[in-house]
């Protein structure tokens, strides 16, 4: 062993870290909350396990598997950025290698000015300032354009929830031959991951899905120009 | 926890916790904690916060077990999502948190009784170490910390940082470099 990682065996040895608290008896009473503060949460996770039964609430599961849509008669409140993006990354190589998956960008665009990755689940998301045919996200005006690029897995088919309320359209549309989902009108919610806590606002959205890849393209722009960028993507080499 | 006089072991834990017995997951609570509290202090670098990130990672994890698979270490599982609760602290909070790692003072046991001018030393250059990990850029630290100091294999480190293993070795291989031009290293002594 190197003498520097030899060095910081020795110091891992001999350091005092602060006493672990009882975590036990704090998370225990803890572990019913989300259904009594969540209620959008558990509905949602209803409407999903429910499938094609709650056809009426998750209008679009039957079309992308990895991502439920609910419609609500309110939305919670939600802040109108997210929490994370994920691990900045320097380009979009590096986020195709991190992340793991085939990562596709819009030719139709300028390349992204952030990249970040995620691996739990794995997912890259490009974001683009406003300019040129992006205006500024009227949820966030520092933002032109989102892309998650996101792939679920077998266990965990859904990676993202939606709720929409009462002034937004949801629409089928067909992406460059993939069955997609247009989000239109007044703001919506998106959540990831199955993190409820990742919920917030969002603008126009398409959806589509494609060789086990879910695309999710934000932008406040027509549904027109939102396909001509679908229809851009092209693939990274990693 | 303890169930007709034999305790369970973890695959068993996970299974009753899955189906929503909160006593199993007390117990996986327990058998965890140190583990998720020392990795959350190491991203946060606050007692205090890394206790609400702990907390509150266990609570999230309780809910996503029916996504757990089963058959898989439960450890890196629960890192992930402790060093995701973490990061996104870090984040929130928008500042550049400092570890408040302090090197114990008392020496190892066991070795033949080190001269009082040997201890003095040692304690100095573990002390300047410590203090140079403390320095480095947060991506730097994080993985040198997790990796070296809280001794969490390749796999775990990269599921709390959210990154893939590849990444971790290129992070750890370019962290070192930067450790090692602040330190003086121990062989050219």
């Amino acid at each position: 062993m190197p003498e520097l990682e030899r060095a910081l065996a020795e110091l891992a040895a001999e350091l005092a870290w602060p006493a672990t608290p009882d975590l036990a008896a704090r998370v225990l009473p803890r572990l019913g909350e989300r259904r009594g503060s969540r209620w959008w949460f558990g509905a949602l996770a209803a409407a999903a396990a429910l499938g094609a039964a709650a056809a009426a609430a998750t209008a679009t599961n039957d079309v992308l598997h990895t991502v439920s849509v609910v419609r609500v008669s309110a939305l919670p409140s939600a802040p109108a950025t997210p929490t994370e993006y994920g691990t900045p990354e320097p380009n979009l190589g590096a986020g195709a290698r991190s992340s793991g998956i085939q990562l596709a960008a819009p030719s139709a665009l300028p390349p992204p000015n952030k990249v970040y990755s995620r691996t739990a689940p794995r997912s890259v998301t490009l974001l683009y300032a406003p300019g040129g045919v992006l205006p500024p996200s009227p949820v966030d005006p520092s933002v032109g354009a989102l892309v998650v690029e996101g792939m679920g897995s077998q266990n965990d088919p859904l990676i993202a929830g939606k709720l929409v309320g009462p002034g937004t359209t949801v629409s089928r549309v067909d992406v460059a031959g993939a069955t997609g989902i247009w989000i239109e009108g007044a703001p919506h919610e998106v959540f990831l991951d199955n993190q409820p806590d990742t919920l917030r606002l969002a603008t126009n959205t398409l959806l589509w899905y494609r060789a086990g890849v879910t695309y999710r393209l934000e932008a406040h722009i027509s549904e027109e120009e939102a396909l001509r960028i679908a229809e851009s993507f092209q693939e990274v080499k990693p | 926890m303890k169930v007709e006089g034999r305790p369970l072991d973890e695959s068993e834990l996970l299974a009753r916790a899955t189906a929503g017995n909160q006593r199993a997951y007390e117990e996986l609570v327990h058998i965890y904690s140190e583990i998720a509290f020392r990795t959350a202090f190491a991203v946060l670098g606050s007692a205090a916060d890394a206790e609400e990130a702990a907390q509150d990672a266990f609570v999230k994890a309780f809910h996503a077990l029916p996504r757990f698979r089963r058959g898989e270490p439960f450890r890196p599982w629960l890192l992930a999502i402790v060093g995701n609760e973490a990061r996104s602290r870090r984040r929130a909070a928008g500042r550049r948190v400092r570890l408040e790692l302090r090197a114990a003072e008392a020496a190892r046991t066991g070795d033949a009784a080190p001269s009082p001018e040997a201890v003095a030393l040692a304690a100095s250059e573990r002390q300047e170490l410590l203090r140079a990990v403390e320095s480095l850029e947060p991506l730097d630290r994080d993985v040198i910390v997790l990796r070296f100091l809280l001794e969490l294999s390749v796999a775990e480190t990269a599921a709390t940082l959210g990154v893939v293993e590849g990444t971790v070795k290129s992070r750890l291989s370019r962290a070192l470099g930067r450790l090692r031009t602040q330190v003086r290293e121990p062989a050219s002594a």
